[in-house]
């Protein structure tokens, strides 16, 4: 079998079959795991379990990984942490040590996977197995989840590897290793991460529905408080089982065991079975110091120093109730358990084994006096001393929460499994509360703590393409976001990069012969029904239940606040069928909006979201006309197809609606085609248009085309107070309509003078400011500029803006301001371009 | 000139160097490497085909008076609305409660004994066997987009039907092949669709 290999800070460390990559460290000789995070104590191995930030170290680039219990692999690199706290920022010796890399796009694999079980037990343990086993029944599947990479629980032994092997053979029993819960939610659902050591770090985000849940999740062991009680070579009592039983390495020489004396002398027995002599047996209160230069080498008492270069801690056991807490079920101290137990929980949640305190007895939780000294760490995630805590409850913060947020004490990785004991003790005892009375922190998930890249899970976003999508990408697109939607900004085939260029040529396209946009993600609603009218004319400022057959009629939806929401055209399809456009990325709301109104009207009316199945492209320009007549035997002439009115026929052979609009001035037809005919379609547009040199144009040129005839863009030219009266909607103003959304708000409105209005203006330099430049007039704020462009048509730049009716009247001088420079400016009303508007009706 | 109808993801057919030819009067991929491979793949373990050739009605209100005959299938999503699917278009009147959807959804058929497993890491839904028979349909989210899926098995292998607004197709289709990579999962044309559905 091939040999273990991997890097320890650039120098190979061999591992056997089994080894953790901390076993490995150790037993290559690592003492040292890292530095204290504040401090730059010198940490080494605790708790091998998963509970404590001694071992924690840097694996291929991922921080604060724990080492004892990460598998070792070939090829693994790991790199220490925090020697540069340890040693100086600025000392040589730090630069010896490879630096970390830098947080960068992870190679890691992050999934999800969301799955149902009607019965989850948490813990692979003894006590775990066997509530698996007496789970399973026809009516359901059950789920065993283990933190470890085997069931068994600590140290296996007959009895739990005969039920390992039920539990791996029972087909009702679906088997999590590698498994951690770090969450239980409402609704009984349990938030786990599963970790896949096979490929380089891949982590899965199981959400787990449970009916009932069984957490025998068992107890962990926790450390004592005295002066050095941090120093390397000062482990718990399961830690030494550990490195001794499942990794066949001996600790050390000379021991002292510190604890009750039935745990002492359990542990004796497997110390001196493995070679190692016990010089004392101490009970933590008797303990002034532990001493040692960066490893302990004595115990130091009131009579006697012993001489050691292991201290094996027999800690007290914490029930593992970390789930519960989460639920809010409250912990209750038992003074015959010496622990703090889950009390009242859901029916549909239970404990079992040591979780629920069975076989937990810990005598009275001990502090020497040292615990109190600067040296005796109860937090070692933040380096928080014992003497801390006496400062902060001596400050008048004796609550364990102010304790908490004072000394940042338990807010780091271990989330308090090192240094609730005996910081709650500490506490009692200096501010002479009861355990009881004291209590503990609320516990939130989650713990242990998860990354975020599993939380964000496979890093794929949704996007929305328009069936036109990939003849864009072959004209040379700019592609630009417009929420999840792909709009091509501007074309580029030649990828000469000049943005200004580009568009221009695009303008000079619509302006003097003809353009075509494709608006396919722009909100298409079918409102029919008996009632289709009656709903339009609820939601929109105009009338349409009067609106004739063939028409079109562009309106603006308002809230009961009168504020505008979205607008866009509804065309008169059918005698109970109406179509409607919207702003893209507004079709939800629109849809939800019509849908809650025809409810609360009682209204016979279906409304269907056709946005995806309908491509649309918009053929703009003086020579529009004479492009389509190629594609169409649709008589097009203004008599017999006049502005804002639409015809279905065929266009290029694909049945079509086609509607007489125009956004950006020019004569134009919206041509509206069933989405899988929308290539095909464009296609055929382009082609026809060869003869006039057409132009596909993107959004930015439309921008300019429409800021130059002064059309508002809902979302850009308004904002989330605007009402029609000062976006200078002057149709509103009739109000003659009967009732609608918004009518007693814009009534009221119309009383009262604007605050602000929307006016055009004109820059007088040839700089071009960025939307949303405040307005400034006389030296204080009076608005802003919503869309600023460069007008070929005027030669100057040009924009929209909310000023107060001060500044509204035409000629008044405003100035923009962006970045620290001015850019003068004066109103003006009329539009910029063909004021008269004869260029769309050609 | 004769229209071509394209599916919304025939930029992802192309890439995969599907044959491309014309079924039902859509340009949809015959095959990616050979029939006979792409069909073992999908019963062995699993794969995805484009269905958006499927004619799709939508049902408001009461219309559940509805028949249809095979191959069409009717699938209640709730009591109030219910959806047809049939590879053929077929006849219906006219009215406000019944709405031609053929172009407003892409279909994509995830067949196979891993279909679930692929499912299970995209959707919250429950799609374990004794919680969505065989014929039933769920309005759910999938991949981050809203989604319709229909079970619908084939000779005892199981299969969905997954339909999304076509401006989103393309990116389910390559969540279920990102999802599906573990499992070995690939695209499988319309010979093969056949063959799978017994229509072959």
């Amino acid at each position: 079998m091939d040999p273990i290999l991997f890097q320890w800070d650039g120098s190979p460390v061999a591992a056997e079959p089994g080894d953790t990559v901390a076993s490995a460290l150790y037993r290559s000789g690592v003492r040292t795991f890292t530095y204290s995070y504040q401090y730059g104590r010198p940490r080494g191995l605790l708790c091998l379990n998963g509970n404590c930030p001694n071992c924690m170290v840097n694996v291929d680039g991922v921080p604060n990984v724990r080492s004892c219990t990460t598998p070792a692999r070939s090829g693994l690199k790991v790199l220490s942490q925090n020697q540069n706290v340890y040693r100086g920022f600025d000392s040589p010796a730090v630069k010896r040590f490879l630096p970390a890399p830098a947080l960068a796009e992870s190679e890691h694999h992050y999934e999800h996977a969301y799955l149902q079980f009607e019965v989850v037990v948490v813990g692979g343990g003894q006590r775990g197995l066997e509530a698996a086993l007496a789970a399973v029944s026809p009516d359901g599947q059950v789920a065993l989840l283990e933190k470890e990479p085997a069931l068994g629980g600590f140290l296996p032994n007959a009895v739990t590897q005969k039920l390992v092997a039920e539990v791996q053979a029972h087909p009702g029993i679906t088997v999590f290793v590698n498994s951690s819960c770090f969450g239980l939610y409402e609704g009984n659902l349990l938030g786990v991460v599963r970790i896949d050591y096979a490929q380089p770090h891949g982590e899965t985000l199981l959400h787990l529905r449970a009916g009932t849940i069984v957490v025998a999740t068992g107890a962990y062991e926790t450390q004592f408080l005295f002066a050095n009680n941090d120093l390397p070579g000062i482990m718990l009592s399961t830690a030494v089982l550990r490195l001794l039983h499942q990794h066949a390495i001996v600790p050390g020489k000379r021991s002292v065991l510190i604890g009750e004396p039935d745990r002492c002398v359990a542990m004796q027995s497997h110390l001196t079975a493995a070679g190692i002599e016990v010089v004392a047996s101490l009970p933590v209160t008797s303990v002034v110091s532990a001493s040692g230069e960066g490893h302990v080498s004595a115990v130091v008492t009131e009579t006697v120093t012993y001489e050691a270069d292991l201290v094996v801690m027999c800690g007290p056991l914490v029930p593992d109730v970390g789930l519960l807490a989460q639920t809010r079920s409250p912990l209750r101290w038992s003074p015959e358990n010496g622990a703090f137990l889950a009390e009242r929980m859901a029916t549909s949640v239970s404990l079992v084994g040591a979780a629920a305190g069975e076989s937990v007895h810990n005598q009275t939780y001990l502090l020497p006096p040292s615990a109190q000294s600067t040296d005796a760490i109860a937090c070692l995630c933040m380096d928080v001393s014992g003497h801390d805590v006496a400062d902060t409850i001596d400050a008048g913060m004796g609550h364990i929460e102010l304790i908490k947020r004072f000394t940042k004490l338990g807010k780091s990785a271990c989330q308090g499994r090192m240094c609730q004991m005996a910081t709650v003790h500490l506490c009692a005892q200096i501010s002479g509360q009861t355990i009881a009375q004291v209590g503990t922190t609320v516990a939130r998930p989650p713990t242990p703590p998860v990354t975020l890249g599993v939380l964000a899970g496979m890093r794929h976003h949704p996007v929305r393409r328009t069936p036109m999508h990939d003849q864009h990408d072959q004209l040379g697109a700019v592609w630009m976001d417009m929420g999840e939607w792909k709009r091509p900004r501007y074309y580029d085939p030649a990828g000469t990069r000049q943005q200004d260029v580009c568009v221009e040529q695009e303008y000079r396209a619509v302006r003097e012969r003809a353009g075509i946009i494709d608006v396919s993600t722009l909100g298409k609603i079918e409102v029919k029904g008996s009632d289709a009218g009656r709903l339009l004319d609820l939601v929109f400022t105009h009338r349409f239940s009067t609106l004739p057959l063939g028409r079109v009629r562009y309106s603006v939806l308002c809230d009961e606040l009168g504020i505008i929401v979205d607008d866009g055209t509804i065309s008169r399809m059918d005698e109970q069928r109406y179509f409607l456009t919207t702003t893209t990325g507004n079709v939800d709301f629109v849809q939800q909006w019509l849908e809650w109104w025809a409810a609360a009207g009682g209204m016979a009316v279906t409304i269907t979201n056709l946005t995806a199945g309908l491509a649309s492209m918009n053929l703009a320009g003086p020579l529009a006309r004479s492009v389509l007549a190629q594609l169409t035997e649709c008589d097009l002439s203004s008599a017999a197809f006049p502005y804002m009115e639409w015809r279905q026929s065929s266009v290029a052979g694909v049945a079509a609606t086609m509607m007489r609009i125009g956004f950006v001035g020019e004569t134009g037809w919206e041509i509206v085609v069933g989405a899988e005919y929308g290539s095909h379609l464009w296609q055929q547009v382009l082609h026809a248009g060869a003869s006039v040199n057409l132009r596909p144009f993107g959004v930015e040129t439309q921008r300019v085309l429409r800021l130059e005839k002064k059309h508002i863009i809902v979302g850009v030219d308004t904002d989330a107070l605007s009402n029609p009266f000062e976006t200078g909607m002057t149709w509103v103003a009739n109000l003659d309509k009967a009732d609608f959304i918004g009518r007693v708000a814009l009534a009221r409105i119309k009383q009262n003078p604007s605050e602000r209005t929307l006016v055009g203006f004109e820059l007088e330099g040839a700089a071009v400011p960025p939307d949303g430049s405040p307005i400034v007039f006389a030296g204080k704020p009076v608005g802003y500029a919503t869309s600023v462009r460069f007008s070929w048509e005027k030669q100057k730049v040009i924009g929209m803006a909310w000023v107060t009716p001060a500044e509204a009247m035409p000629g008044t001088q405003i100035t923009l301001r962006s970045d620290a420079v001015d850019y003068p400016a004066h109103v003006v009303e009329e539009v910029f371009y063909d004021p008269a508007g004869q260029r769309l009706k050609l | 000139m004769e229209a071509q109808r394209q599916s919304a993801l025939h930029r992802c057919h192309l890439e995969a160097q599907a044959q491309l030819q014309t079924f039902f009067g859509w340009q949809l991929p015959a095959w990616y490497t050979y029939p006979s491979s792409e069909l073992e793949a999908v019963r062995a373990s699993v794969g995805i085909s484009d269905a958006s050739y499927l004619f799709k009605l939508d049902l408001r209100g009461e219309a559940g008076a509805l028949q249809v005959a095979a191959p069409a299938r009717l699938w209640q999503l709730t009591p109030a609305h219910a959806l047809i699917t049939s590879p053929l278009p077929i006849g219906f009147a006219a009215s406000a409660s019944v709405t031609n959807v053929t172009s407003v959804f892409s279909a994509i058929l995830l067949a196979g004994p891993k279909s679930r497993e692929v499912l299970q890491k995209l959707t919250t839904l429950n799609v374990r066997e004794d919680a969505m028979a065989e014929g039933a349909g769920r309005q759910t989210r999938l991949a981050h987009v809203n989604a319709t899926i229909l079970r619908s098995d084939c000779a005892g292998l199981p299969g969905f039907l997954i339909l999304n607004t076509r401006d989103v197709a393309q990116h389910v289709w390559e969540a279920l092949l990102h999802a599906g990579r573990e499992f070995g999962a690939r695209p499988f044309g319309m010979v093969a669709q056949q063959h799978w559905m017994g229509t072959a």
